[in-house]
C-alpha cells in the first residue's frame, strides 16, 4: 500500500477505516482487553495518518474528489448524471476532518485508564468508532442524502454512548437527546426532498450551479428546515436544552466527541450556507445567524451562572461558545452581501474560533472528568482546595479558563478578537453583548475555580491521575498555548486555506461536477 | 517568529507582550514576596483564614453564592429564563418547531424570495 | 398541483408533531416520531411517482418512460434508519420505566 494509494482513497478510507475497527472491536474484545485496546489504536492511529496526508495533499494540490462505485474516484458526473455518492476534500473539510479524528483519537488514549475499571467496554469502542465514522463523513460528504445517513449515525451513536453510565439520569439524557436529533433529522429529510423535488438533484455542488440568482418558495422551505435541523444538533440558542443534560451525564471521553459533532454539524451548516444560498439571500441569513448567535451567548452565560453541577455548567457555556461561532461567521455572510470587506476577517475568525472552541471545551470537560476521577465527587459544592493536592489539574484548569474565556495569551483570545472586531462594523450592540458575555465566562470559571481548587486543603481521597490522562491534556494545552502565542502561524497555515475554500464557491462547484 | 504581529483588519496585537507582561509581574509578586515578614510560624493564629473579624467556619466558605447581587438584580429575568428551561422533552421539540417556523418567517419576510 | 399524497404528507407530519409536542406519555412521543417518519417517507416516494413510469431494470426494457430510482433507494434507507431509531427509543423507554416506574415525561426531569 503505497503512499500515492492512500492520498487516492483518503476520502473513503477516513470513514471505511473506523467502521472496519468498530465493528471487529468486539471480535478482539474477545481476545482481551489489552489487544482490543491495541487493535483501536493503531486504527485510529492509522486513520489519523490517512487524514493528515489528506490535509497535506489537499493544501498542496487542491480539492479532491471522491465518487464512490466509479471506475476512476474522480469521476463524478458519468453521461451527465450528477446522482452519484460524492465525497468532497477540501481545504476546510480536511481541516475538520483532521480535528475529529484527533479528537476521537485523544478520546480513546483517555478512555484508556478511564474505563479500565468499567463494564461494557467492546461495545462502548464500537459505539466510539462508529460516531469516529460518522463524524468524518459529515465532514466530507457531498451530497445531502449522504450528509442525512451520517447525521443520523452520529445520532444514534452518540445516544448510546450518552447512555453509557445506564443510571436513570444517563437514560433521561439519551432519551431526550434521540427525540430531539430524530425530529431534526426528519425535518432535515423533508427540506433535502422538498430540493430534490425541485432540482431532481441531491449533489451540494450541482444545485448550487442550478439555483438561479433569485430563490422560489421551496428554496427558503427547505432551507429553513436544514439549517433548524443543523442548529439543533450543534445547539444554538432555541434548541440547546438538549446540550446540558448529554453534557452533563455522558462519560468525559464522550463528551468532547459530542463537542465536536456539535462542531461538525455547525460546519455543514455554513458549507450548505456558502455554497448554495448565501450569494442568494446572503444578508437575511447572517443577521439570523448574529442574531441567534447574541442571543445563544447571553442565555448560555446566564444559564450557566446558577449552575452547582461542573458539566452542566460547562454545558451551559459550550451553548455561548457556539453562540460566538454563528457571530462570526454571520457577520461574514452579511459582510459579503455588503461588500464592506469584513467578510474574510470575519470568516477567520469563526473557523478559528471553532477550532480553538474545540480545543478549549475538551480540555476543560478532561479536567472535569480528571476530578471526577480522582475524587469521584462532580458537585462543586462537595469540592473545594483541590489544589492543594492536585498542582496538574490546577494548572490545566487555569490553562482551559482563560482559553475558554477569551482571556491573552491563550488561543480563544486570539479568535474572539478577529470575531469582536468585525461585528463591530456590523453593529457596535453586539460586539458589546460578545464581550460581555466573555467577562461573564470568566466571572463564571473564576468561581468555579475559586470553589475547587483553591481554599483549606480538600480531605477525601485522591487517586493520583494516570498518565495517559494526563498525557491527552497535556497535547490539548500545548495546542491552545502555541494557537494563542503564535495565531499567526495557525491563521496562515490552516484556517486561511479553509475560509478561501469556504468562500471560493466557483472552485468548489466547479471541481465536483 | 515570536514577536511578529498579529494584524487585524484595523488594529494590531502582539501575543508576547502578555507574556513579557506576565513575567514582569511575576518578578515584582516574587519581590514583594521575598519582603515578607520573619515572624511567621506554622499553626498559630496566624495561618487562620481572616472571616470579616468573625471566627472562620471549620469548613470552606463555597463561593456559589458570589454572584447574589448578580441573581438578585436580574431576578425577572431568571424567573422567565426558568419558566423557558423547563427540562421536558416535548418542550424541547416545541422550541424547535417555533424555530423552524421562525426561520421560514424570518427569510420570508427579509426578502429572500 | 397539489395532489393526494401532498395533503396525506401534511396531514402526517402535523399529527406526528402533535402528538411529539403535546402527548406526555414517552411511548406516545416515539409514535409520534414514527409518523413524521412515514409522513416524510410518503413524500420521497410521491416525489418519484411518475405515471405510466416502469421499474428501471435495463434488459429487455421496452422504449417506455423509466422511474430514476433515487427517490426510492433514499425512502429505502430512511426506513431502515428510522427503525433504528425508533428500536432505539423504545429500548430507552423500557429502561427508564425500569427506573422511575412511570412514563411520564414531567415526572422525571434533569435540573440543577
Amino acid at each position: 500500500m503505497s503512499v500515492e494509494f492512500l492520498i487516492e482513497h483518503s476520502p473513503a478510507l477516513a470513514i471505511a477505516l473506523p467502521l472496519v475497527a468498530a465493528f471487529a472491536a468486539p471480535l478482539f474484545g474477545k481476545l482481551g482487553s489489552f489487544l482490543r485496546n491495541l487493535w483501536v489504536l493503531l486504527m485510529l492511529a492509522f486513520t489519523e495518518l490517512v487524514v493528515l496526508l489528506m490535509g497535506q495533499d489537499v493544501l498542496a494540490n487542491g480539492a479532491r474528489v471522491y465518487a464512490l462505485g466509479a471506475s476512476v474516484p474522480s469521476l463524478t458526473s458519468p453521461f451527465g448524471f450528477p446522482i452519484r455518492i460524492v465525497l468532497v476534500a477540501d481545504a476546510m473539510s480536511a481541516l475538520f476532518a483532521v480535528t475529529a479524528v484527533s479528537i476521537a483519537l485523544l478520546a480513546f488514549i483517555y478512555s484508556w485508564k478511564y474505563m479500565s475499571d468499567k463494564g461494557g467496554v467492546d461495545k462502548f469502542y464500537t459505539l466510539l468508532l462508529l460516531l469516529t465514522a460518522a463524524m468524518a463523513g459529515l465532514c466530507l460528504t457531498g451530497d445531502f442524502f449522504t450528509l442525512f445517513v451520517f447525521l443520523e449515525v452520529s445520532s444514534i451513536a452518540s445516544a448510546g454512548l450518552v447512555a453509557y453510565n445506564r443510571s436513570g439520569k444517563s437514560l433521561e439524557a439519551a432519551f431526550k437527546y434521540t427525540v430531539v436529533s430524530a425530529v431534526g433529522a426528519l425535518f432535515l429529510l423533508f427540506g433535502v426532498g422538498i430540493l430534490y423535488g425541485k432540482y431532481h438533484l441531491l449533489n451540494m455542488a450541482a444545485i448550487a450551479a442550478e439555483m438561479a440568482i433569485s430563490s422560489s418558495f421551496l428554496d427558503v422551505a427547505a432551507l429553513s428546515m436544514l439549517a433548524s435541523a443543523l442548529l439543533l444538533k450543534s445547539g444554538a440558542f432555541p434548541v440547546h436544552m438538549w446540550k446540558p443534560d448529554a453534557y452533563q451525564q455522558a462519560p468525559v471521553n464522550v463528551t468532547i466527541m459530542l463537542v465536536t459533532t456539535a462542531l461538525l454539524s455547525l460546519y455543514v451548516l455554513f458549507r450548505i450556507c456558502f455554497t448554495i444560498f448565501v450569494p442568494v439571500m446572503g444578508s437575511t441569513l447572517g443577521w439570523l445567524a448574529v442574531v441567534l448567535g447574541a442571543a445563544s451567548i447571553f442565555v448560555g452565560v446566564t444559564m450557566a451562572l446558577p449552575q452547582k453541577n461542573l458539566r452542566r455548567l460547562i454545558g451551559y457555556a459550550a451553548v455561548a461558545e457556539v453562540g460566538y461561532i454563528l457571530m462570526g461567521v454571520g457577520t461574514s455572510m452579511v459582510s459579503i452581501s455588503r461588500m464592506d470587506g469584513f467578510a474574510v476577517q470575519a470568516l477567520s475568525g469563526g473557523v478559528f474560533h471553532m477550532i480553538n472552541d474545540v480545543l478549549d471545551m475538551s480540555l476543560i470537560f478532561l479536567v472535569a472528568g480528571g476530578i471526577l476521577y480522582v475524587t469521584k465527587k462532580q458537585d462543586i459544592t462537595e469540592l473545594s482546595g483541590l489544589g492543594h493536592r492536585s498542582g496538574f489539574l490546577t494548572v490545566m484548569f487555569a490553562i482551559a479558563l482563560l482559553a475558554i474565556s477569551g482571556m491573552p495569551p491563550m488561543n480563544g483570545f486570539a479568535s474572539k478578537l478577529l470575531i469582536y472586531e468585525s461585528v463591530y462594523f456590523l453593529n457596535p450592540m453586539l460586539a458589546i453583548i460578545g464581550i460581555a458575555g466573555s467577562m461573564m465566562m470568566l466571572a463564571l470559571f473564576v468561581k468555579i475555580f475559586a470553589s475547587v481548587f483553591l481554599g483549606a486543603p480538600y480531605r477525601g481521597i485522591v487517586a493520583p491521575l494516570p498518565l495517559s490522562m494526563a498525557f491527552v491534556m497535556c497535547v490539548l494545552a500545548f495546542f491552545i498555548i502555541v494557537f494563542g502565542l503564535f495565531p499567526n502561524v495557525a491563521l496562515d497555515l490552516i484556517v486561511t486555506p479553509a475560509v478561501q475554500a469556504l468562500l471560493g464557491k466557483a472552485a468548489y462547484i466547479g471541481g465536483v461536477i | 517568529m515570536i514577536g511578529r504581529l498579529f494584524i487585524t483588519q484595523s488594529g494590531m496585537w502582539n501575543p508576547l507582550s502578555f507574556v513579557v507582561a506576565a513575567v514582569i509581574i511575576l518578578v515584582i509578586v516574587y519581590i514583594i514576596r521575598s519582603t515578607g515578614t520573619k515572624k511567621y510560624k506554622k499553626g498559630t493564629e496566624q495561618t487562620v483564614a481572616f472571616f470579616s473579624g468573625g471566627k472562620a467556619p471549620e469548613e470552606n466558605v463555597h463561593p456559589e453564592n458570589l454572584y447574589w447581587g448578580f441573581f438578585e438584580a436580574m431576578k425577572r429575568y431568571y424567573k422567565w429564563l426558568m419558566k423557558f428551561h423547563t427540562g421536558i422533552v416535548n418542550d424541547y421539540v416545541y422550541s424547535f418547531v417555533l424555530l423552524v417556523v421562525v426561520v421560514a418567517a424570518v427569510l420570508l419576510l427579509g426578502g429572500a424570495v | 398541483m397539489i395532489s393526494i399524497h401532498f395533503v396525506a404528507v401534511a396531514l402526517l407530519i402535523s399529527l406526528g408533531i402533535y402528538a411529539v409536542v403535546f402527548r406526555r406519555n414517552l411511548i406516545k412521543i416515539v409514535m409520534g416520531i414514527s409518523v413524521i417518519g412515514s409522513g416524510v417517507n410518503l413524500f420521497l416516494v410521491s416525489l418519484g411517482y411518475r405515471e405510466g413510469g416502469i421499474a428501471p431494470i435495463f434488459t429487455n426494457a421496452p422504449q417506455t418512460a423509466m422511474v430514476l430510482p433515487v427517490p426510492q433507494a433514499l425512502t429505502l434507507t430512511s426506513i431502515v434508519i428510522g427503525l433504528a431509531v425508533t428500536a432505539l427509543m423504545l429500548s430507552f423507554t423500557i429502561m427508564l420505566y425500569g427506573h422511575w416506574k412511570s412514563l411520564d415525561t414531567r415526572k422525571r426531569r434533569l435540573l440543577e
